[in-house]
């Protein structure tokens, strides 16, 4: 079996990486999948879930399971060719794979809900560099909602809205196989060191 | 409100707004004295520096900025803001004297930071209704990230992301060895935006129209682009509605050449709806055939 890892856990392994703050047990803890889901990660499973079976029209608010989400802010979204697609591709050894929220010809898009845009994290993931080259697409779009709660338990508004979009690089493809690359050797690493 | 469309065929790229940052005294006013019929707003007080410095403005107050008239931008093709950070400044000073609760001790509130933020976004959308190229330069600032060092835009607060979001192409000033190069790809340590996949761009202080250049390349290239997504997109969707409607593997195994050529995405999308399906790939014999496996 090859080794396998998900992009979002490249990524936590990525800022692990760079944070000398952050301890193993932080980085093991994802990558084993042993994190209990948030509530603002419970929200934004749902607002995903809401937005995926949305269609062409103009709306208020979304709804999924017992949450609701209220629009404060005006924002608009086109709906993509393919949505909720799931993607993979060898790095050598490592099967990185994914899943992407939507695609329109050479464009990604990632809805992202989050407490506080922050850019400067989403431009140095590298869940977008790793996207663009699995799919062979030039451009990434975020489009981000930041999300308050409001009122009752499992409502909340949708304050703001802000798109920013990222594009394909000449060294984007070796970045990415570097980054997988130094997973493939921390997981050898462990596993020595595990015996 | 939330309006959900279908998706638009892209525009033409008429203009476009670019961002070069640096440390101070690199050569970022000069670089962009280089772009086609500039117009310098000199909010840093540093255009005296640059050998080839072109039309300037100087601006004292946040009321020089807002003051321009299209008829007074009517003879440039690039408004240059040197530097956005400065320009923001005079902005932060602005809102305290329209509204001293927005401040304390010369330094806005975090309301205040939000119509900074909404008042900068505003003036950038202003600016691209001249219909003229925007340069925003800007200082960079240098932050420790572990053992490295980050290089990262000298702007303050949620302004960065305003700049973020605006602009269609990010570069990086700076020196190597001898050589002076613009670099629009990010890099572990440093932002970029790099639309059309430049290599780093080695230039010397005595360029006359490299920004011009670049600038123009940019263009032409988003436009290439933007066609061939126009092709793409068609091609992705007219695949997507087909696939949608497979139900067998013959329905796979007929059209697998084609799928082979088609974009990875439409690869992606056949490969999971022929799992969903319960099909299985032989590659020996190199069609999809029934699973006897239960699907999971």
């Amino acid at each position: 079996m090859p080794l396998s890892v998900s992009v979002s856990n490249l990524e936590c392994y990525r800022v692990w990486s760079e944070d000398e703050d952050l301890d193993l047990g932080w980085l093991l803890t994802r990558l084993l999948g042993k994190e209990p889901p948030t509530e603002s990660m419970e929200a934004g499973t749902a607002f995903h879930s809401a937005l995926e079976q949305a269609s062409v029209g103009e709306l208020g608010a979304l709804a999924f399971g017992d949450y609701r989400f209220d629009f404060n802010c005006d924002c608009t979204i086109a709906i993509p060719s393919i949505r909720e697609l799931p993607v993979q591709k060898m790095y050598d050894d490592l099967e990185v794979r994914g899943r992407v929220d939507g695609v329109w010809g050479k464009k990604v898009v990632d809805y992202k809900t989050t407490g506080q845009f922050d850019p400067d994290r989403f431009m140095e993931s590298y869940q977008w560099r790793f996207y663009l080259d699995m799919l062979d697409c030039d451009e990434f779009q975020w489009d981000a909602f930041v999300l308050a709660e409001f009122g009752p338990p499992k409502c909340y508004e949708v304050r703001q809205f802000h798109r920013l979009v990222q594009r394909r690089y000449p060294n984007l493809q070796e970045d990415c196989a570097r980054l997988a690359r130094e997973y493939s050797h921390f997981i050898s690493n462990i596993q020595q060191l595990a015996g | 409100m939330l309006k959900i469309v279908k998706a638009a065929d892209p525009v033409k790229i008429e203009r476009i707004n670019v961002c070069i940052y640096g440390p101070p005294g690199i050569g970022k006013t000069t670089l962009a004295f280089t772009a086609d019929s500039p117009l310098l707003l000199d909010a840093d007080r540093g255009s005296h520096r640059a050998a080839n410095r072109k039309d300037i403005v100087q601006i004292t107050s946040w009321s020089d900025v807002v003051s321009m008239t299209p008829q007074e931008l009517a003879p440039y093709k690039t408004l240059v803001v040197d530097t956005a950070g400065r320009a923001l400044d005079f902005l932060t000073a602005d809102i305290i004297a329209e509204n001293p609760k927005m401040g304390r001790g010369g330094a806005l509130t975090l309301q205040g930071f939000g119509v900074l933020k909404t008042r900068f976004a505003a003036w950038l959308k202003m600016l691209n209704t001249f219909g003229k190229d925007v340069v925003l330069l800007a200082h960079m600032d240098e932050q420790r990230s572990g053992d490295d060092i980050v290089e990262r835009l000298d702007v303050q607060g949620g302004s960065k992301g305003e700049i973020y979001k605006s602009v269609d192409a990010m570069g990086r000033i700076f020196i190597k060895g001898k050589d002076r190069l613009i670099d629009f790809s990010p890099r572990e340590n440093a932002f970029g935006k790099n639309p059309c996949n430049l290599d780093p761009i080695p230039f010397a202080l005595t360029e006359t129209e490299l920004l011009k250049f670049v600038m123009g390349t940019m263009k032409d290239r988003m436009n290439f682009h933007a066609e061939a997504q126009k092709v793409s997109t068609a091609e992705v969707s007219d695949w997507a509605v087909a696939i949608g409607d497979f139900a067998v593997a013959e329905d796979f195994n007929s059209a697998l050449e084609d799928i082979k050529k088609a974009p990875k995405a439409i690869q992606a999308m056949a490969a999971a709806k022929a799992r969903k399906l319960g099909l299985v790939f032989n590659k020996t014999a190199g069609i999809y055939e029934e699973s006897h496996a239960p699907v999971s």
